[in-house]
């Protein structure tokens, strides 16, 4: 007699504890999903315990009408260098069918290399070795790329903006346990006390803020940081988040990687 | 769009979604995982709703799954997918999804997520004001 079998199986665990969601419409490659994506930031570290993150792509459609008539016809993205202002967002669906955080890994990687402007993000081989970068089962990620799977994927996310009126890129749409209520749209990007105000009154009750990770922790999270995300995140001024990101960078914990325009820093 | 709902044989859980799901007029679509084996794109639709792959499906307290005695870390998803062919009951169930989230397993609260909410534009005037102080 086996008594474990004879148990009833335990109730699924509630997700209430974190009873907020959040559906995120961004255009991937756009600089103000970027800006908005470093307020959420402090906010997922502040008070990711109250909510979950849904990241929706809401490219903007007239950006992808540029067909070409090289690729027309019947080659696929392996056989040739394809680029096109789709596939990144469509890589992205396909790196999210082997879940969320794969997903959001291979979306802040896109992102980087789209910021950072050495490469062409838009090219398939780009975006193939992008998911290279970070670990995705490989065989699934090409085999999915040029799938159905994925494009419908991407179209579910179109059906979502539409479904949720969202006429601005970025906006957040919010939804709290309580059925009755309805979603709360926030178009555009607000400042970090906007959202954590809207979180509050969602909730219905007084914020807890949970303990700010060290910043190696914090780099364990998030692999790539601004300067003025993480002096956001400690309330600290950028000079003494420099000093304290040049201090990691000499005991070989970060690497530093600079354009003109922006300086990153990146767990080793 | 509905919702779909993964369901097993004999399983109390699958009966009290179905039981919901029609006491509250929420068009659905069932897939008995023990009579129809999932496809791939169905498994893969699942995956990329979950947080972080597979962890969350597999029923790691079923016999399914101790008799296999796997480490699913080590495998591929098409070697993952493959084992789930022959043996759905290592799949945790029910399993409802739809375009927004997915909720694995019965929860009486939880569920009432799938009843569909309208949107409204929160006041900018509020959001200004805020702004300000």
């Amino acid at each position: 007699m086996n008594n474990v079998q004879l148990l009833q199986q335990p109730v699924a665990p509630s997700t209430c504890n974190k009873p907020i969601e959040l559906y995120i419409f961004i255009d991937p490659l756009c600089e103000k999903a970027l800006l908005m994506q470093m307020t959420l930031r402090k906010l997922q570290v502040e008070y990711g315990h109250y909510f979950t993150c849904r990241y929706v792509l809401s490219t903007e459609l007239s950006a992808l009408n540029s067909i070409t008539s090289r690729m027309k016809g019947c080659v696929s993205g392996a056989e040739l260098d394809i680029t096109h202002p789709a596939l990144p967002s469509i890589a992205i669906k396909a790196a999210e069918l082997q879940g969320k955080r794969a997903g959001f890994r291979y979306l802040n990687k896109v992102q980087e290399v789209a910021v950072l402007n050495t490469r062409n993000i838009n090219s398939h081989a780009t975006l193939i070795e992008i998911a290279q970068q970070v670990n995705l089962d490989m065989d699934e990620f090409v085999s999915d790329f040029g799938s159905k799977e994925a494009a419908r994927a991407f179209q579910c996310d179109l059906y979502l903006t539409r479904e949720m009126e969202v006429e601005e890129i970025p906006s957040i749409v919010f939804f709290n346990e309580c059925i009755e209520d309805e979603g709360l749209k926030v178009s555009g990007s607000y400042n970090y006390e906007v959202y954590e105000h809207i979180l509050a009154e969602l909730l219905g009750e007084e914020l807890n803020r949970q303990p700010v990770p060290t910043l190696d922790d914090l780099f364990d999270h998030f692999s790539i940081l601004t300067t003025a995300e993480v002096a956001e995140i400690y309330s600290i001024n950028e000079q003494l988040a420099e000093r304290e990101l040049k201090k990691r960078m000499l005991q070989q914990k970060v690497e530093r990687i600079m354009t003109d325009e922006i300086t990153l820093w990146r767990a080793k | 769009m509905t919702v779909t709902i993964y369901t097993q044989s004999s399983c109390s859980s699958s009966r009290k979604a179905l039981k919901w799901l029609n006491e509250n007029n929420i068009a659905y679509t069932e897939k008995r995982t023990t009579s129809q084996p999932l496809t791939l794109a169905e498994f893969k639709h699942i995956l990329s709703m979950t947080e972080d792959g597979t962890d969350e499906i597999i029923a790691t307290n079923s016999n399914d799954f101790k008799n296999l005695d796997i480490d699913i870390d080590q495998l591929s998803i098409q070697e993952l997918y493959n084992l789930i062919q022959h043996h759905p009951r290592m799949l945790r169930s029910p399993i409802l999804l739809d375009e927004k989230r997915i909720q694995i397993g019965y929860n009486e609260m939880d569920i009432r997520r799938f009843i569909p909410r309208k949107v409204r534009a929160f006041e900018l005037n509020a959001l200004q004001k805020l702004a300000v102080e």
